[in-house]
């Protein structure tokens, strides 16, 4: 064999390509992989704006008109994933009387910037008073929901 | 000639197949560290019963990261009710998305494991075993009164975590 492909650089060679190489993108992909599912349980949190036009966005799918005048209220956030918002809508008309007030709930897992779900539109409610029947909704937030329903 | 230059740059040539190399080793175990790519029905090995593979890492509800459910019919066998399920799944859920922080889990219920109903004053008590991801997780209990219809659902974890415990009081839909 040449000098220039010694053994020892022959068998570190083969060393590296065989042994170290996978050795570490398994702990590369590892690492990514948590820090994925880290960032998709625990994004960003939401500005007010971005939360309003979740709102109105997923009325649409609801099949629920906006009345155009809708503005948010306070908004919270539950385990980084849900917000519970409260939504101000004009049914018609200038005066107070016809503000509406009420809560909606809206979900942060869709991993999108763009996106986010309505999951309870204004005025909605859930169909168990005390589940969100799987959807992983925190029971903190739900008795909160229901608090305000009350309330109102 | 390519040969002197092959062996000029040798160092350089391996430093660039071991990168190439790790490359191509993060590509195939990022598809399995992540998710089980399979797809289709198969069967799952603590319930024993059939799923649909593409539909635990699909987008399948309206919160795609609530885990998925195999095995649980067996409860309603053997009389729990549907509402109860209902009750334990999301507890389930919540456990498994805030407690345990996976996504897009698969919850199996373990065959064999569900013990129960035992009549103990006004509480009919049932209890099983979930595996998470095809390892044996938590021992769950359900713990149902039969005046007041409370309930209260308990998920102990086997490997000595806190127990996660809630009562419900009143279900009644809207």
């Amino acid at each position: 064999m040449n000098n220039s492909f010694s053994r020892n650089f022959v068998v570190g060679s083969v060393f590296l390509l065989v042994i170290v190489a996978p050795v570490l993108g398994f702990i590369l992909a590892s690492v990514f992989t948590s820090q994925t599912e880290e960032a998709t349980l625990h994004p960003e949190p939401r500005s007010n704006e971005q939360l309003l036009t979740g709102v109105e966005q997923g009325l649409k799918e609801f099949d629920m008109q906006s009345s155009g005048d809708m503005s948010l209220v306070s908004s919270k956030r539950f385990n980084d994933l849900w917000y519970l918002v409260i939504i101000k809508q004009k049914d018609g008309g200038n005066s107070a009387s016809n503000e509406e007030t009420s809560p909606a709930i809206v979900g942060d897992f869709r991993n999108n910037p763009d996106k986010l779900t309505l999951v309870v539109p204004p005025g909605g409610s859930l169909q168990y008073p005390d589940i969100s029947e799987s959807m992983g909704i925190p029971y903190e937030l739900i008795t909160r929901f229901n608090s305000v329903k009350e309330d109102k | 000639m390519l040969y002197e230059y092959l062996i000029k740059g040798r160092v350089v040539i391996v430093a660039l197949l071991f990168l190439l190399s790790i490359g191509l080793w993060y590509s195939i175990f990022s598809g399995v560290v992540a998710t089980d790519r399979n797809t289709g029905m198969q069967s799952d090995n603590l319930s024993g019963a059939s799923y649909n593979k593409t539909a635990v890492n699909s987008d399948r509800s309206i919160n795609p990261l609530a885990p998925y459910f195999v095995g649980f019919e067996h409860l309603r066998e053997s009389g729990i009710t549907n509402e109860n399920q209902l009750y334990i799944k999301d507890l389930i859920t919540n456990y498994v998305l805030y407690e345990k922080e996976k996504v897009y889990a698969k919850v199996s219920y373990v065959d064999g494991s569900l013990t129960g109903p035992k009549i103990n004053g006004l509480d009919m008590t049932y209890v099983f075993t979930i595996g998470i991801n095809d390892s044996k997780d938590a021992e769950v209990s359900l713990a149902s009164n039969v005046v007041t219809k409370s309930k209260t659902i308990s998920i102990k974890p086997l490997n000595g975590e806190k127990t996660l415990k809630k009562t419900f009081t009143v279900a009644e839909p809207n």
